[in-house]
C-alpha cells in the first residue's frame, strides 16, 4: 500500500496518484517514514500516515577533544573478533537451549529467509542514516589501535582470551571477492587490518550477492476489460483484504511500481477525451409534472375569468345534510339566541367563510341575537371580521366571546360554569354582563342553536362528545369537505341535526336561502377543476398502466 | 418523594373531575369547575412557553449565523411588531393588528394551502395505477367521489348519488371503526393514567 501524502487514505501498489484526493502520491524529492515508510512531501515534518518526526537525528555537536566524556569503547578488532565468533558460540548456545526446551521434533534451524526481513530494514536504514554501528564506534582515529592493543593485552578476560585460541584459525584466508564488493567503510577497513578472518557469520552471508536466475515468463494475466485501463495486463495487482503485512517498498522500488502508474496515464492520454458534460434537461418525470400543474391552474383560472360553469339552472337534489340544516335555522324563531363557534385556521378561510357566511346571513334574516366564541386563537378575529361583514350590529345583534384555550377541558369549563366562562368581550373588553341584549343566556345556558364551523376534528368531535350531552340545544355544523365523511355518522345519529360539508354544500344552501354569493361562484370552477383533476389522474393511470415509476 | 407527588396529583385530579362528570354535588362540582379553569389557564400558559422557546431558537440561530439565519430576523422582527402594537394599542383587534392578520398572514396562510392542490394532483398522479386489485379498488373509488363533486355542479346527477352513497355506507362504515378505535384507545389511555401505569406529565 502507498499512502497518500495529503489525505493519508492507503492506495494500491504502483498507483502514481491518490484515488480519494488525486495527490501525487510518488512525490519527485520525498521523505521515507523510518517507521512505516510512507512517502512524505519535502516540506511534511510528521509522516502523515504515522505521525513519527520526518526530521534527520540532529549531527552531535562537535565539541573539542578534551571535553569529550570518555565512554568506555571496546576496539574494533575486539568487536569484529567477537561477531565473527558469534555465529558459532550462538549456535552452540542455540542448540544447547533446544535440546532443553524443545522436543526433537520441533527443534530446527532458523532459515535464513526468515532473517530477511531484518536485513531488508537494515539495508533501508542504512541508506537513511548511519547504521547503528557506525553511531556506536567512534570516527577512525589515530589513538585508537594502542588503546586496543593496551585493552586486549591487559583487560582480555580469562574466558575471551580462551575463545580467541579457540576460534583464531591457525592460517588466515583472503577475504571473499565478494565481500570486497560490498560498501562497508569501516569493515573493508578492519577487514584489511586483521590478518585472520573467522568463519563468515549469517548476517555478513547474507549480503553476499546472489545470481539471478532466469527470470521465469510472466503468468498470463487477464487483460482489463473496461474503463480507462482497458487492454492492460499485469499493471494492477488485486489488493488483499486479509493476509500479512505487504513488504514496505524503498524509494528505488517506489520509482519502478510507479512505472505501471505512468504506462496508465500515457494510454489515458492516447484515448480520446470523453465528450463535454452536457446540462441535462429536467427529467421526463417533472416535466409531466409541471405540466399538470400548468393544467389545473388554467382549470381554475379560466373558468374564474369567463365566469363559466355556473350552477346547474335545473333543480339537483339537495344533499340532505344541507336540507337538514336550512330547515333547522328557519325554525328559529326571531330573537333566538344563537351560539356560534369559529374553529379554523386562517389558511382554511377561503373554503370555511364561503360556509359560514350564508349561515349567518339566514340568522340575521331570521332576527338571532349571535355569540361567537372560538377555540382556536385566531378564531375570534376571523369570526369579528364575518360577523361585521354579515351586518350584524355589534353589542345589540352579536358579540365576540374571544378564545377558549383547552380545547376539551375549554368546552367542559363552558359547560359546567354558572355565568360567563369569559368575562370580557374580545372587541371592547367590556364586561358581558353589560350587554343587555345577552342577559338571559350565560356559559351554555339559554341558547337555541349552538352552530359549529370546524375545520379540524378534534374540534368538532370536542364540541359533540363535550357539549353535546350538556345542552339542550340543537347542533348543526359546517366544515370543510375534508371533514364531512367524519360529520357523517353524527348526522345520521343525530347528535348534528345539519351538516354542510364543503363548498359545494354551502352552494346548495345559498340556493335554498336565494341569495347567492361567493360559494355559488366558486363552486361550479371547483367542480370543473376536480373534474379536469380527475381527468389527469385517470389518463395518467391508463397511460402508466401498471408500471412503476 | 419526587416521583410518588406527581402521580398523586395527577390520578386525584383525574378521578375529581370523572367524578363530577357522572355524580353532582355542590363541593365536587365547585373543585372539578375550579380544576378544568386551571387546566385552562395552563393551557394558555403554552403559549407564553411556546413563545419564548421561539424567540430564544430563533435568536440562537442568528448569532451563530446558521443556515437560514436571515429568516430567523424576519419572525424576531413580525414577532415583536405584533406583539408591541398588541400591548400598546388597542388589543388584539387594534387596527395595525388586524391589518396584519387581514393582509398578511390570511393570505399567506390561504397561499400555502392553496398550493397542496398542485401537489395533490402530483401525488394522484402518481399514486394511482394499476398495480393491484386493491389499487384498483381504490382507483375507482376515488375516480367515484371526485366525479361525485364535480357532476353535483353539473348535469351529472346520478353520478352525484352513486357518490354520496359510496361516502354514507363504505366511507362512513370505515369511519365509524376509526371513532370506536379512537373512542378504546382513549379510554384506555385514561385508565392507564388514572391508576399511574402512564405518567406523561412526567416523562
Amino acid at each position: 500500500m502507498i499512502y497518500c501524502p495529503n489525505c493519508g487514505t492507503a492506495n494500491r501498489e504502483g498507483s502514481k496518484y491518490c484515488n480519494q484526493c488525486g495527490a501525487r502520491l510518488t512525490p519527485e524529492e520525498g521523505i521515507i517514514c523510518q517507521i512505516c515508510g510512507t512517502i512524505n512531501s519535502p516540506e511534511n515534518e510528521k509522516c502523515v500516515n504515522c505521525g513519527a518526526s520526518l526530521k534527520p537525528a540532529p549531527p552531535p555537536e562537535e565539541k573539542p577533544a578534551e571535553e569529550l566524556p570518555k565512554v568506555p569503547v571496546f576496539p574494533e578488532e575486539i568487536i569484529l573478533t567477537i561477531e565473527e565468533e558469534a555465529p558459532d558460540f550462538l549456535a552452540d548456545l542455540r542448540a544447547k537451549v533446544q535440546e532443553v526446551v524443545l522436543p526433537e521434533e520441533e527443534r530446527e534451524v532458523v532459515p535464513p529467509e526468515e532473517e530477511k526481513p531484518i536485513f531488508i530494514a537494515e539495508e533501508r536504514y542504512e541508506e537513511e542514516k548511519p547504521s547503528e554501528e557506525e553511531e556506536l564506534l567512534p570516527p577512525p582515529a589515530e589513538e585508537k589501535p594502542a588503546v586496543a592493543v593496551e585493552y586486549r593485552e591487559e583487560e582480555l578476560p580469562d574466558w575471551l582470551k580462551e575463545a580467541e585460541e579457540i576460534v583464531l584459525p591457525p592460517e588466515p584466508s583472503a577475504p571473499a571477492d565478494w565481500l570486497k564488493e560490498v560498501e562497508i567503510p569501516w569493515l573493508e577497513e578492519e577487514i584489511v587490518e586483521v590478518p585472520v578472518l573467522a568463519e563468515i557469520p549469517p548476517w555478513l552471508e547474507a549480503l553476499r550477492p546472489v545470481e539471478k536466475a532466469p527470470e521465469a515468463p510472466p503468468p498470463e494475466e487477464e487483460a482489463e476489460e473496461m474503463g480507462v485501463l482497458q487492454g492492460l495486463k499485469g499493471l494492477l495487482k488485486p489488493a488483499a483484504i486479509f493476509g500479512p503485512p505487504e513488504k514496505i517498498p524503498l524509494r528505488g522500488e517506489v520509482a519502478e511500481l510507479s512505472l505501471g502508474g505512468e504506462e496508465v496515464q500515457k494510454l489515458i492520454k492516447l484515448k480520446p477525451a470523453a465528450p463535454a458534460v452536457k446540462i441535462k434537461a429536467p427529467p421526463k418525470e417533472i416535466r409531466t409534472h409541471r405540466l399538470l400543474h400548468f393544467i389545473l391552474l388554467l382549470a381554475v383560472l379560466i373558468p374564474m375569468l369567463l365566469g363559466w360553469p355556473s350552477m346547474p339552472s335545473g333543480s339537483p337534489p339537495t344533499p340532505p345534510g344541507v336540507e337538514k340544516f336550512f330547515q333547522t335555522v328557519e325554525a328559529l324563531p326571531p330573537g333566538s339566541f344563537v351560539l356560534v363557534a369559529f374553529d379554523y385556521e386562517p389558511y382554511m378561510a377561503g373554503e370555511m367563510e364561503s360556509v359560514a357566511y350564508p349561515v349567518l346571513t339566514h340568522l340575521k334574516g331570521r332576527g338571532c341575537r349571535v355569540a361567537l366564541i372560538s377555540l382556536n386563537p385566531a378564531g375570534p378575529a376571523l369570526a369579528q371580521a364575518l360577523g361585521e361583514r354579515a351586518g350584524f350590529l355589534y353589542g345589540e345583534e352579536f358579540v365576540n366571546l374571544g378564545y377558549i384555550p383547552g380545547v376539551e377541558a375549554g368546552l367542559r369549563a363552558l359547560g359546567t360554569s354558572e355565568g360567563w366562562l369569559v368575562r370580557y368581550d374580545y372587541l371592547q373588553g367590556k364586561p358581558l354582563d353589560s350587554f343587555p341584549a345577552f342577559q338571559s343566556v350565560k356559559g351554555l345556558k339559554g341558547w337555541n342553536l349552538i352552530v359549529l364551523f370546524s375545520g379540524q376534528s378534534s374540534t368538532l368531535l370536542g364540541w359533540i362528545e363535550q357539549v353535546g350531552s350538556m345542552v339542550e340545544a340543537p347542533m348543526v355544523a359546517g366544515v370543510i369537505s375534508g371533514l364531512k365523511p367524519y360529520a357523517e355518522p353524527y348526522l345520521g345519529s343525530g347528535q348534528l341535526k345539519g351538516l354542510l360539508g364543503g363548498m359545494a354544500d354551502a352552494a346548495f344552501y345559498e340556493a335554498m336561502l336565494g341569495k347567492p354569493s361567493a360559494a355559488t361562484r366558486a363552486a361550479p370552477v371547483q367542480a370543473f377543476a376536480l373534474l379536469i383533476a380527475l381527468l389527469v389522474i385517470l389518463v395518467g393511470s391508463l397511460m402508466r398502466g401498471e408500471s412503476h415509476a | 418523594m419526587r416521583k410518588v407527588i406527581p402521580i398523586l396529583v395527577a390520578v386525584l385530579t383525574g378521578l375529581t373531575v370523572l367524578a363530577d362528570f357522572f355524580i353532582t354535588h355542590p363541593i365536587l362540582d365547585l373543585v372539578g369547575r375550579t380544576l378544568l379553569q386551571w387546566a385552562m389557564i395552563v393551557a394558555a400558559f403554552a403559549f407564553v412557553a411556546g413563545l419564548l422557546n421561539i424567540f430564544f431558537t430563533h435568536t440562537s440561530r442568528v448569532f451563530h449565523r446558521e443556515k437560514g439565519w436571515g429568516y430567523s430576523i424576519v419572525v424576531i422582527l413580525a414577532m415583536w411588531t405584533v406583539l408591541v402594537f398588541g400591548f400598546v394599542g388597542d388589543g388584539p383587534h387594534g387596527y395595525v393588528v388586524s391589518w396584519i392578520f387581514r393582509y398578511v398572514q390570511y393570505p399567506l396562510q390561504a397561499t400555502v394551502m392553496a398550493l397542496l392542490a398542485f401537489f395533490a394532483l402530483s401525488a394522484g398522479y402518481r399514486a394511482f395505477r394499476r398495480r393491484t386489485l386493491e389499487s384498483t379498488i381504490m382507483l375507482l373509488s376515488a375516480s367515484l367521489v371526485l366525479l361525485g363533486y364535480a357532476a353535483i355542479m353539473t348535469d351529472l346527477w346520478p353520478v352525484s348519488a352513486l357518490k354520496e352513497w359510496v361516502l354514507s355506507v363504505p366511507a362512513m362504515a370505515g369511519v365509524r371503526g376509526i371513532l370506536l378505535g379512537v373512542a378504546l384507545g382513549i379510554t384506555a389511555t385514561g385508565l392507564r393514567i388514572l391508576i399511574g401505569m402512564d405518567k406523561p406529565y412526567s416523562d
